[in-house]
């Protein structure tokens, strides 16, 4: 192993770290669609934080396989009040066949798992993500801070420096998003 | 960018692989593992395909949104060959001609590219690859499926207002063939990109690294170089940090992400001096982005830690 000087090192870490945040501000995902806040809001006909109770895999009569995830509602900044809500997600494996399909980009929920959620319609009852992993935020607890989720700054400039935010935060500034779009 | 307040206990090195020769550009790169297996890569298995060569198709229809002055055939012809001119990875393909049918299937065995399924993607979501493999990850069947509702162009020169057909296939062929997206912001397999952006086209030095671990070929990977480590935070192991193999002048080279006790491994490294540090996946790739390591691991992402530089 080589102990390399802190010149070299510092050159190579702001380097690095200009390498990382050269990033366009407006980045759209190529199998993703990054979107701002403002603009997953509008998209989404629900907001909530979920967890998830169930999720079934189906496979439909012309080849596709695909899940139904059910998510029971612990707190709604957008949406009609349901308890629960239906999810399409892509992919899932088929026991009896063998098969697993996998869509890269698109998360696949496992009971006990909560997720800020952006939704949309999708078939009947049945809602879909918005923007695959962009409208599926993870919820973790985190000693001190409680519920928070993962950011990404293509969320928009009050994201930027990315991290964690509290869940209750962003369920209340949606609020704030759809409101400002009721008047 | 910065540690928040925490004891930094991740592990971060230089380390010397070879000082003869300088790295050259690279990024991350993560293979698509399957579900529950710890580690599995999804990839075909040349050998049982006829001449080595996966085969694909590509539907004749092919929606209004898409515009440009060369035909769809050519630009996924273009993108298939991105990765066939790989020069240490031996993954071919097989054109096997048009196709009627505009939708996936998981079971009919034909590889098939469509540029006007009837289905939905989603809001914003541009383009989709649908891998299906058996129990023991061999690949059996991928479909991409583009997004009727986005501007797409054909055309060679970027168009600032339409998303580059190219690139999108190149990124959605890398899926094909196991490739997952990558930790870090550029590169054919970072899964952000922009109306105009061309970049993809090409894959860089992170996509060949992990597209020759899945398919190796002229002698990779064994004149390259490896850097294995473990990650802990207050004794604990760090599930789905980035870690960064990044050139002591400055270009990162590859990173890969840690497994839920904490190792990581970067294979493939060309002889060079190192910098390595971990990194929370914080944006704009986050631990969604790779849902695939939650599903194969069944491990929770760790948070509560920031970066940390040796």
């Amino acid at each position: 192993m080589l102990r390399v000087g802190r010149v070299a090192a510092r050159r190579a870490l702001v380097a690095t770290l200009a390498m990382l945040l050269a990033v366009p501000g407006t980045a759209r995902a190529l199998t993703l669609a990054a979107m701002p806040l403002e603009e997953m809001t509008r998209a989404a006909s629900v907001v909530v934080r979920g967890r998830c109770v169930d999720r079934q895999v189906t496979r439909s009569a012309t080849g596709r396989i695909e899940s139904l995830a059910r998510f029971e509602v612990l707190e709604e900044a957008k949406g009609e009040g349901a308890r629960v809500v239906t999810v399409r997600q892509l992919g899932g494996r088929l026991e009896g066949d063998g098969v697993e399909l996998v869509v890269p980009g698109a998360p696949l929920s496992e009971p006990g798992d909560e997720a800020l959620l952006f939704l949309e319609p999708h078939d009947g009852e049945v809602l879909t993500v918005v923007g695959l992993a962009l409208g599926y935020m993870p919820v973790a607890v985190l000693p001190g801070s409680g519920a928070v989720v993962r950011v990404s700054r293509v969320l928009g400039a009050d994201y930027a420096s990315g991290g964690v935010r509290p869940v209750g935060d962003l369920l209340q500034r949606v609020r704030e998003i759809d409101g400002l779009r009721r008047r | 960018m910065t540690a928040r307040g925490v004891r930094p206990v991740l592990v971060a090195a230089v380390l010397l692989l070879a000082a003869l020769a300088t790295a050259s550009h690279a990024f991350a790169y993560a293979f698509l593992y399957l579900g529950s297996s710890n580690g599995v890569p999804r990839r075909w298995d040349l050998a049982s395909l006829p001449g080595g060569r996966v085969p694909w198709q590509i539907s004749t229809a092919v929606g209004g949104n898409v515009i440009g002055n060369r035909a769809p055939i050519d630009v996924l012809t273009e993108a298939f060959s991105a990765w066939e001119s790989l020069d240490t990875c031996a993954i071919r393909f097989a054109f096997q001609g048009t196709r009627d049918e505009r939708e996936r299937n998981a079971f009919d065995r034909v590889n098939l590219v469509t540029l006007g399924a009837s289905e939905s993607l989603g809001t914003g979501v541009l383009a989709a690859a649908f891998l299906s493999s058996d129990g023991a990850g061999v690949l059996n069947d991928v479909d991409i499926v583009f997004a009727s509702n986005v501007p797409y162009t054909t055309s060679a020169a970027p168009e600032p207002d339409a998303y580059d057909l190219q690139s999108i296939a190149t990124h959605e062929i890398g899926h094909l063939l196991g490739l997952e997206h990558s930790g870090l912001a550029r590169g054919t397999m970072a899964p952000f990109s922009d109306r105009g952006d061309v970049y993809q086209r090409t894959p860089h030095e992170d996509d060949r690294i992990g597209g020759s671990l899945l398919y190796p070929d002229g002698g990779f990977p064994a004149l390259g170089g490896s850097r294995a480590g473990r990650l802990t935070l207050a004794g604990s192991p760090v599930f789905l940090a980035n870690v960064v193999a990044a050139d002591i002048d400055g270009p990162i080279v590859a990173s890969a992400f840690s497994r839920p006790d904490g190792s990581y491994v970067i294979d493939g490294l060309p002889p060079g001096v190192y910098l390595v540090y971990a990194e929370p996946l914080d944006g704009p790739v986050l631990p969604a982005n790779v849902g695939g390591f939650r599903s194969a691991f069944g491990a929770t992402p760790t948070t509560g830690y920031g970066t940390f530089f040796h």
